[in-house]
């Protein structure tokens, strides 16, 4: 390939300049002439249903609009209520102040049911089921068994429906093993799917189109889940989501679900329809603290090793906390952790139980990782576990058993297809670059040698993480135009949630049509300018879209070498372009001018653009392995992380926590935005020590820490990450070599902090957060007092 | 709307005398936003635990969701929006774009806020004075190592051009 001229390089963010200064409009920016305000009113109670409601001295409230409940809009409320916040009514009214005066005057009555709030007491017998007529733990419907290994490729072909992901025979295997590892309760707190712009909308009605201004993951997908949910054709409504406020999966909308926390777009979409007036509906922090959960679980994991430290065998059994419904589909990404991705590279024998647990706490979302970072907590401290026992460096453990390209993914997911290739690893690397930068062969030291009050560890975890999905629903198209005075445009739907791939993709365009980053504009303001692109989610913008974008700018340019071909009389062949025009590959200085080619004259005349069109149903035939359908490669977020980090042994705190961050991404298209993405590490540096639970109260169910002061997150101050890029070329499942960067940061860090704290005090804790009073008890300095009842 | 329980207030804002009526409890970022237009402000907690609303009241960085509007009589208030003069960026919002301290940019506004205070009293701060003077600023997307960079990179600027 030519030197690249616009991939690899730190361009600026291409919607940068209007998020600096103020300019970029987020949802909430739309402030509509005579715009009516929507307050919600949510349940204080965890588990009721609603008897009876009085709403005519809040009708009657001057000011008010419309006060809607489940008698007026069944389909937006519900008469049973299963957390606290859960909606119970709203009222639209001229403005915040008049809604939230009128909200207090709607009379309720309610039945109290027995809350469940814990999935300890959910999973107890003879437990009041959360949802009436289902059971409070559930069976992952798609649990297969893979069986008939191609003995050539390895890939399986047959898969079995089954109560338990796997392969082989995991009785033979534990047998056969010389050392057994388990562990049992590795709990990963139920913990908040966080987001800097809280969730929300405003609509607009003029009798014939619905306007929609939100922020979105998808907007396409959730635009059609919109409309079906408000009973109208999709055809009506326009989604405009220029700028998202950030989300890591946590506010991906599917108004269809009303166990999904995005109601903000139902309420609102009926209150626009039924009053034909603009309105808003933007939820207050406290309310976003009760929307969209993740994390939250108990796993059990036992591994069978060869003394020389081949990993053969893993058996898990993996319980979700979906809360009070919503998002399931998170708990099957820990089979990522398992030898059906992380460890498949020694792993014949593989069983892993993945279930759901209903409870009445706040609705399960996705969150970076999506399921991963819980699968890895539990088997990374495992593997670290494993390394003390058989005496083996934590480092070369993993190095010895992690997956490498052309490993087989055996179905963790439930696709379209049986088992795929994976397309490239490089954890290997990713090991050596940050044990060289921790100089972790001359530092690392056993927990036995450790004395005195603060006592140093250092920690590694590795992961491997989903880049995107090959099968139906996974397409994104893209269209590319150039015009006639040599700038382009890219138009697609792809989000931009602050991962950068607006950039990226333009970037893409550049470097295709040979044009300067500057002269490529990005269209993706709504639903209604742009084709569809699927929900950027499992980190897949650059594998899914990125196909899209890279044949869509081919397909603009030899479309626009044809012009110029048929005006210079000579094949299209001969010609390339870049910033200054189509010149002659073999005589770079014969050529013409974009409006040559174009023949435009003035406003008058030839062609105002040339449109390169794409859709990628992924996988991309080059993700395709000799050709042969089902043979497909798939490409995966992987690296490792360390963590060091002081444990003061008096008061049980974490000091000085560092974390150092490396993974391979291929190629990376923007270095800075890689980098970036590395250092979302920090979000398992919440979850691990800065107290990140969902602590809700006993006695009523009320969210204890619904506020960004109770519930933290790290600034500045807290902790530093060193981000490690590595790029090892040949990753055939992207056009430049890149596979995804994302969600994988979070994946590793609290199982690299839980072995940190075990390498510095000789305590494994597996349970999180790693709080001081976990710690010290650990270290058996104070005792497991419970209050007896 | 219940306009007897609203009070007039003169704000300059940005370098502009703005009148409003408000009523006792709107926050200022209430008032900034919705009566004023500067939506370039962002609120994303509402109870002075992030940022994101930060401007500067006569020089200090200050959360606007922390401060009524009443008490603002004649004060001196400067958003993200007075920093660039006639389509030119000042040197944080540059620096901001130079070295990608913006990922989402929600908290973006908020940010460059409190650097502009940190650096019109500390024009060469060291990376300690730097964390500790963004440490009320939450970025969730956790791009700090970006933003101090931002930070220096400023610092520099406009050491150079003063």
């Amino acid at each position: 390939m030519a030197e690249l001229t616009a991939i690899g390089k730190s361009v600026r963010q291409k919607d940068g300049r209007a998020r600096v200064t103020g300019e970029a409009k987020y949802y909430a920016d739309f402030i509509l002439p005579g715009m009516l305000q929507i307050r919600i009113l949510r349940s204080p109670l965890p588990a009721a249903t609603i008897l009876s409601m009085d709403t005519a001295e809040a009708e009657a409230y001057p000011g008010v609009h419309l006060v809607m409940t489940h008698l007026n809009f069944p389909k937006a409320f519900r008469k049973e209520l299963y957390y606290v916040g859960d909606l119970v009514a709203a009222v639209v009214a001229d403005d915040e102040t008049i809604a939230e005066e009128a909200m207090h005057l709607i009379k309720v009555e309610y039945e109290k049911k027995k809350p469940i709030l814990n999935m300890d007491d959910a999973m107890k017998d003879g437990a009041r089921q959360v949802f009436d007529g289902v059971d409070n733990i559930q069976d992952w419907p798609f649990h297969a068994f893979l069986s008939d290994k191609d003995p050539e490729t390895g890939l399986y072909k047959t898969k079995t429906p089954s109560d338990y992901n796997g392969f082989g025979d995991i009785e033979k295997g534990f047998a056969e093993a010389d050392y057994i590892i388990e562990q049992n309760h590795l709990k990963y707190a139920y913990c908040k799917s966080p987001a800097m712009e809280p969730r929300g909308c405003s609509a607009d009605f003029d009798g014939n189109r619905l306007q929609v201004y939100t922020h979105s993951q998808g907007m396409h997908d959730e635009k059609l889940c919109l409309a079906q949910a408000l009973g109208i054709p999709s055809s009506m409504v326009n989604y405009n989501a220029p700028y998202t406020g950030s989300s890591f999966g946590g506010k991906n909308a599917f108004p269809l679900d009303p166990n999904i926390a995005s109601h903000y777009l139902v309420v609102a979409g009926f209150a626009c329809l039924e009053l034909r007036k603009p309105v808003h509906c933007p939820y207050s922090r406290e309310e976003e603290m009760v929307s969209g959960w993740s994390r939250g679980s108990d796993t059990y994991v036992k591994i069978g090793f060869k003394k020389d430290g081949t990993l053969t065998t893993m058996d898990m059994i993996h319980r979700q906390e979906t809360g009070a419904g919503g998002d399931k589909y998170p708990a099957k990404n820990a089979m990522l952790a398992t030898g059906a991705v992380l460890y498949s590279h020694n792993c014949r024998h593989l069983r892993g139980k993945i279930q759901n647990v209903n409870t009445n706490r706040y609705p399960a979302a996705g969150w970076q990782g999506y399921g991963a970072p819980e699968g890895m907590f539990a088997v990374e401290t495992t593997m670290d576990m494993a390394a003390y026992e058989l005496g083996i460096d934590p480092v070369e453990l993993r190095k010895m058993n992690c997956m490498r390209a052309g490993d087989i993914d055996a179905g963790w997911d439930p696709l379209s297809y049986i088992s795929a290739i994976i397309s490239s690893s490089g954890i290997r690397d990713c090991l050596d670059a940050g044990a060289e930068a921790l100089d972790w062969k001359n530092t690392w030291r056993h927990p036995s040698e450790k004395t005195g009050r603060i006592r140093h560890g250092m920690g590694v975890a590795i992961f491997a993480m989903g880049a995107g999905r090959p099968g139906p629903g996974n397409s994104s198209e893209a269209m590319v135009k150039i015009y006639p005075d040599g700038s382009a445009a890219l138009v697609c739907a792809v989000a931009d949630i602050g991962q950068g791939q607006h950039t990226v993709q333009c970037q893409i365009v550049a470097e295709v049509l040979g044009l300067p980053y500057k002269k490529v504009g990005m269209v993706c303001h709504d639903t209604d300018s742009t084709p569809f692109a699927t929900l950027v989610s499992n980190s897949c913008g650059t594998w899914i879209q990125g196909w899209a974008t890279y044949e869509a700018a081919l397909d603009a340019k030899q479309r626009l070498l044809k012009l110029a071909a048929a005006h210079m009389g000579v094949k299209a062949e001969e010609l390339d372009m870049n910033e200054k025009g189509i010149f002659m590959t073999a005589a770079p200085d014969k050529g013409c001018t974009f409006a040559e080619a174009f023949g435009t004259r003035g406003h008058y005349g030839g062609l105002h653009e040339v449109t390169g069109y794409y859709v990628n149903n992924s996988p991309h035939p080059h993700g395709i392995h000799n050709g042969k359908p089902d043979e497909i490669y798939i490409p995966k977020e992987k690296g490792a992380q360390f963590i060091s980090l002081d444990v003061d042994t008096e008061t049980g705190m974490i000091l000085n926590a560092r974390v150092t961050m490396a993974q391979n991404v291929g190629k990376a298209l923007n270095p800075k935005i890689v980098a970036g993405q590395l250092c979302t590490s920090r979000h398992g540096v919440d979850n691990a020590m800065l107290g990140n639970e969902c602590v809700a109260d006993k006695r009523n169910g009320w969210l204890m820490t619904a506020n960004w002061v109770d519930y933290r997150h790290c600034t500045a101050m807290d902790c530093d990450v060193d981000p490690i890029v590595i790029e090892k070329p040949g990753d055939p499942t992207h056009p430049f070599g890149a596979t995804a960067c994302g969600e994988g940061a979070a994946c590793p860090t609290l199982a690299a902090f839980s072995n940190a704290i075990y390498n510095a005090i000789g305590v494994r804790i597996i349970e999180t957060p790693y709080t001081p009073e976990r710690i010290l008890r650990g270290l058996g300095k104070i005792e497991d007092k419970r209050r007896k009842k | 709307m219940n306009e007897n329980r609203k009070q007039l207030i003169h704000l300059t804002v940005n370098g502009e005398v703005q009148s409003v009526a408000v009523e006792s409890h709107w926050t200022l970022s209430r008032v900034l936003r919705n009566d004023c237009g500067h939506t370039g402000l962002k609120e994303a907690c509402g109870e002075g635990a992030c940022g994101a609303c930060t401007v500067l009241i006569d020089g200090v960085a200050v959360p606007s969701c922390m401060v009524l509007a009443v008490e603002q009589e004649g004060k001196s208030i400067e958003t993200v929006e007075g920093l660039s003069k006639n389509g030119v960026l000042h040197p944080i919002q540059e620096a901001w774009l130079e070295e990608y301290g913006a990922q989402c940019g929600f908290c973006s506004p908020g940010m460059i806020m409190s650097t502009k205070a940190l650096l019109a009293k500390n024009p060469d701060p060291t990376e300690d004075e730097i964390k500790e003077a963004l440490g009320g600023n939450i970025c969730i997307c956790n791009n700090y190592e970006h933003i101090i960079n931002a930070v220096r990179s400023a610092a520099k600027k406009m050491r150079e051009k003063a």
